[in-house]
């Protein structure tokens, strides 16, 4: 499946369309993500640190920032997700381990489009919504394929505002937090992933770690 | 300290980057770096006397961040941080003002008044701690630097500098163009602007020759010393301090007096900086003089070129806007103001001027909606003193304020207001004794009113005038004395001209003919802007083709394709009998009719559905098109949707479809005095704290095509709100959705308020992609609801409905 297709039938996949969707709808979302690429400005923000497991979570070294929690351990040191940690020789568990921080966004003209056509037509809306969701993970996809963001299993959103600030997200990207810990521009993403992105392609299944039930996106 | 004084000789010289020092001297990252004023003031008053010795003449202070929403002792912060800076013997101290790191409304949750006051606690403190300036910089959204300079303006006597930072494409992250800071915030009274952070200064030369064309005041450039990457877990940058002092002594040669560095600049750019540009006099400018207003994004200069006004957003003689005012059906307004961009106008006039209306509130509720989805600028129409500066204070950019005249009650009143908020004039030519009837006079009234707004501080080229369009029916041989006017007070004042051309026509036949007949003439007189709606056919012909002659429309490039395939349409309008929509041939039975009618709706063929309708009404009645076909066209669409043979987009198209319908049942109903039957009344928000409304809006959608009647409160709506919703509309369903599992708990707060305000008979459905039974029975809601389909189900249940068959 080629890059466009898989985004066309992620969007179609975020606004529930599962089988056989009519090729009047397939226009629409095709060109729906037309407008979205037109109102997007794409950009990122990554750096890499080492880090270190401990008692309460992930110490990110060089900086104040421990991510709370166990999944987040087992992501960064878990053998079985990554091939390449499987090739190391010890038993123990590693002390540190070299991970990417990053924040990435669409920009603030995509909330515009999406906050204007909600005015005027809801199901468009819907629509470009769906498509705009798609894009932005896609664009992740391209920086990090398997990464693990700030609401996934026990790492708690709270921690999204530290995040930001330790990438100076705001600066480099115009990306900040509500104090509900919602990202404006509203279709961007932070994650944590390995440095070494290509450990993500052994895994089959990104739904796998999530424990979501009655998830319209589940892949399988 | 007075910024342009100091330069009218020197350079003023800022410093550099503070964040990048004081991770050099043992700030980690993620650390608070304001927090240092109080546990390392050495360390920063250190960094502070670098930049001293280095040359700088201001140092601005350790308080980027300094705000309630990143600090709880913002005061305390402060006035260390100006102590810090003090402490180095600094010729002068600035306040260094960062954004709050909270987004305003719309993209964000923040509101305007509650971002000024955060920004005034901040100025207070600076102005006890007796700072020379403030700096505000780093900012990407105009409007938030408004609320920040408003807030300096009236908190303090301090000179203010206004910077943002722009991306490689000239624009900040929210899009804001250079030229638009500038012009906005010099009007506002900006001591000095330019730019800070963003790139390197090599790739700033267009923005900053931008800021030049426009700035009266002093232009600052603040770069960063190139772009940042990281080496050995540091960030380092890639210019060099004397590749950068090279780069911006080339900019203070064509004009920028105020320099200083950015991200990754250190006192040793600073002292490069001086050392290049000693002995370098200050470069004067020659900045263009323009009328222009702007949005939160974009300017519109009424120069060399028709501007369109739209009009429609005022309620004078509409029946369907007043009723939108009256209901605070704010979807009606917001797609009047995009139809009319859509069509081509630049500017959009607003008025919200109803008796019984709290005119303040609903103007400011109209600006605040209209600005979240056009950008196109706004120009506030009213002649409520209050109203206009709320909406002028509010407004995100510098408006048009619509209107002053030549009372001296006016004078005395308006003048001040735009003085302050920077707003442009339109300026009526009447006075006490009513409108003049020779040009001649009006001329005297429009000098009379630049002349006294000269002694406000406005120029002329900010004020607008309107000879004001009587009407050809009633005082026919005024027309042309209008038009005169035009011509005479363009020719000695110097001035904008504007009118609302469809005053013209009232009393008269085909009235868009007399219209477009006097627009073509009013161009031809030099009108520089036109009052119209832009979506009327002879309107649009008249502009369109007027751009071609007056070479505005360059090569009729944009009139050649436009009009390619474009056929003149028949000014009269069908005669009765005839009708464009398809006919039915009258031995069709009605059964048919009815069934072909479900067939439209189930397939989502919207346009055909108004048509159809209207078709039917001449012999069916309302209550039969909708129990006969609406209802079992949206249940046939229900009950594919919830077996999975068709899905969401689908199920909204059909209810859009029956919207349409609606609509022709709704227009049948007003014109033969029946109310269309509303099935109940419901309240829909999603909850404080939450923005994402996407499902409410699609819920919302279908319950309004099942015929109920939605009260939309938007997102995030404090629980005061629903409350007052509740009371006001008398309801007993309302609908709440929150998306995140942090936003849940304000939907059991909103329910126990709600309860605890004496509404317990009020039912709740709630929905979200988080919610489920149990979350249901958390909050204390009487339903969940999966989806919107749902959400119509327990609304017919609550309202004891039930029209499944």
């Amino acid at each position: 499946m080629n890059k466009n297709n898989k985004t066309l039938s992620d969007a179609l996949r975020y606004m529930g369309v599962k089988t056989n969707p009519p090729p009047e709808l397939l226009t629409q979302v095709a060109a729906a993500l037309d407008e979205i690429k037109a109102a997007a400005r794409p950009c990122n923000v990554q750096r890499e640190f080492e880090a270190q497991p401990c008692s309460n979570g992930l110490h990110i070294l060089g900086t104040s920032l421990v991510l709370p929690g166990e999944d987040i351990k087992n992501f960064v040191f878990d053998k079985n997700k990554c091939k390449a940690l499987q090739n190391t020789d010890s038993n123990t568990p590693k002390s540190s381990t070299k991970i990417k921080i990053f924040a990435a966004t669409l920009g603030a003209g995509v909330d515009m489009l999406l906050t204007r056509t909600a005015a005027l037509d809801a199901a468009q809306a819907l629509v470009l919504d769906a498509c705009a969701t798609a894009l932005i993970e896609e664009y992740c996809d391209t920086i990090a394929p398997l990464r693990f963001s700030p609401g996934y299993g026990d790492l708690p959103i709270e921690t999204q505002p530290e995040i930001l600030n330790v990438l100076n997200a705001g600066r480099a990207i115009g990306l900040s937090c509500t104090q509900n810990f919602i990202m404006i521009p509203r279709k961007s993403v932070s994650a944590i992933a390995l440095a070494d992105t290509s450990c993500g392609e052994s895994l089959p299944n990104k739904c796998a770690s999530c424990t979501f039930e009655g998830c319209i996106s589940k892949l399988c | 300290m007075n910024i342009k004084d100091y330069t009218q000789n020197k350079i003023l010289v800022f410093d550099g980057a503070m964040g990048t020092m004081l991770q050099k001297n043992g700030l980690s990252l993620g650390e608070t770096p304001e927090l240092f004023n109080l546990t390392h003031p050495d360390v920063v008053t250190a960094i502070h006397t670098a930049y001293v010795k280095a040359g700088a003449n201001v140092v601005s202070t350790n308080t980027f961040g300094a705000n309630e929403f990143k600090l709880n002792n913002v005061e305390e912060v402060i006035a260390a941080g100006v102590a810090c800076a003090k402490a180095s013997g600094a010729e002068y101290v600035a306040l260094d003002v960062g954004p709050l790191g909270q987004m305003l409304e719309p993209l964000g949750t923040l509101s305007f008044e509650a971002a000024y006051n955060a920004f005034a606690r901040q100025i207070k403190a600076a102005q006890k701690a007796k700072a020379d300036m403030v700096i505000l910089e780093t900012f990407s959204d105009l409007y938030e630097l408004k609320a920040a300079l408003l807030a300096v303006k009236e908190n303090s006597n301090l000179p203010v500098i206004c910077s943002m930072t722009y991306q490689e494409d000239g624009r900040s992250f929210i899009g804001c163009d250079p030229a638009t800071m500038v012009i906005a915030m010099q009007a506002l009274g900006a001591d000095a602007v330019g730019v800070n952070c963003s790139l390197g200064p090599d790739k700033l030369f267009d923005v900053v020759d931008k800021i030049l064309e426009y700035a009266k005041v002093p232009v600052i450039v603040q770069a960063n010393a190139g772009l940042p990457q990281i080496k050995d877990g540091q960030t380092v940058y890639d210019i060099t301090a004397q590749e950068y002092a090279d780069t911006v002594a080339k900019m203070v040669q064509r004009g920028v007096e105020i320099v200083g560095g950015c991200c990754g600049t250190t006192p040793e750019f600073i002292k490069e900086l001086c050392n290049r540009t000693d002995g370098f006099a200050p470069v004067k400018t020659s900045p263009k003089t323009v009328t222009a207003c702007t949005s939160g994004i974009k300017t519109v200069v009424f120069d060399n070129a028709v501007t369109e006004i739209g009009e429609r957003i005022n309620p004078t003689g509409k029946k369907l806007l007043q009723q939108a005012l009256r209901t605070q059906n704010y979807d009606f307004i917001i797609s009047e103001a995009a139809a009319q961009v859509a069509a081509g106008a630049n500017v959009l006039d607003i008025n919200a001027g109803l008796p019984e209306l709290d005119e303040t509130a609903v103007l400011c509720e109209i600006v605040r909606r209209v600005q979240s989805v056009t950008t196109a600028p706004l120009q506030l129409d009213s002649s409520d003193l209050a109203a206009i500066e709320a909406a002028a204070r509010i407004y995100n950019g510098r408006p048009i304020i619509n209107s002053v005249n030549g009372k001296e009650e006016s004078l005395a009143k308006i003048l001040p207001i735009a003085k302050k908020y920077g707003a442009l004039l339109v300026a009526l030519t009447l006075d006490d004794d009513g409108i003049p009837k020779t040009a001649r006079k009006r001329v005297g009234i429009a000098k009379k009113i630049v002349e006294r707004a000269q002694t406000y501080g406005i120029g002329r080229e900010d004020i607008i005038v309107d000879c004001l369009v009587l009407t050809a029916s009633a005082q026919q041989t005024q027309v042309m004395e209008t038009l005169r006017a035009v011509t005479l007070v363009k020719k000695e004042l110097g001035v904008k001209t504007v009118l609302g051309v469809s005053n013209v026509s009232f009393g008269l036949p085909v009235r868009e003919l007399i219209n477009a007949t006097f627009l073509t003439a009013a161009l031809g007189a030099g009108l520089d802007a036109a009052i119209v709606n832009p979506s009327e056919p002879r309107y649009r012909e008249a502009l369109d083709a007027f751009r071609v002659l007056s070479a505005e429309d360059a090569n009729a490039l944009c009139y050649s394709q436009k009009y390619k395939d474009y056929k003149i349409a028949a000014a009269a309008k069908p005669l009765p009998g005839e009708n464009t929509a398809e006919k039915s041939d009258g031995t069709a039975g009605q059964a048919d009719e009815k069934q072909s009618l479900i067939s439209i709706i189930t397939g989502g063929r919207k346009e055909l559905a108004k048509p159809t309708v209207e078709q039917m009404l001449t012999h069916c009645t309302p209550a039969q098109i909708i129990d006969e076909c609406f209802i079992p066209a949206l249940n046939a669409v229900g009950e594919d949707f919830e077996a999975g043979r068709l899905f969401l987009p689908q199920l909204m198209l059909a209810a859009q479809t029956v919207g349409e319908g609606f609509e022709a049942v709704e227009k049948f109903a007003a014109e033969n005095n029946t109310s269309s039957q509303s099935k109940g009344k419901i309240i829909l928000a999603t909850v404080k704290g939450d923005i994402h409304d996407i499902g409410k809006n699609i819920v919302k959608m279908l319950l309004q095509n099942y015929g109920f009647n939605v009260i939309d409160l938007g997102r995030d709506v404090p629980p005061e709100k629903v409350i007052e919703a509740i009371a006001r509309e008398d309801a007993v369903l309302v609908g709440l959705s929150a998306l995140m599992t942090t936003t849940v708990k304000s939907m059991k707060e909103t329910i126990a308020a709600v309860k605890n305000a004496g509404f317990a008979s009020c039912k709740f459905m709630v929905g979200g992609a988080v919610l489920n039974e149990e979350y249901k029975d958390f909050v204390g809601a009487d339903f969940y609801a999966k989806d919107a389909l749902e959400s119509v189900r327990i609304a017919e249940k609550v309202f004891g409905l039930n029209n499944k068959q």
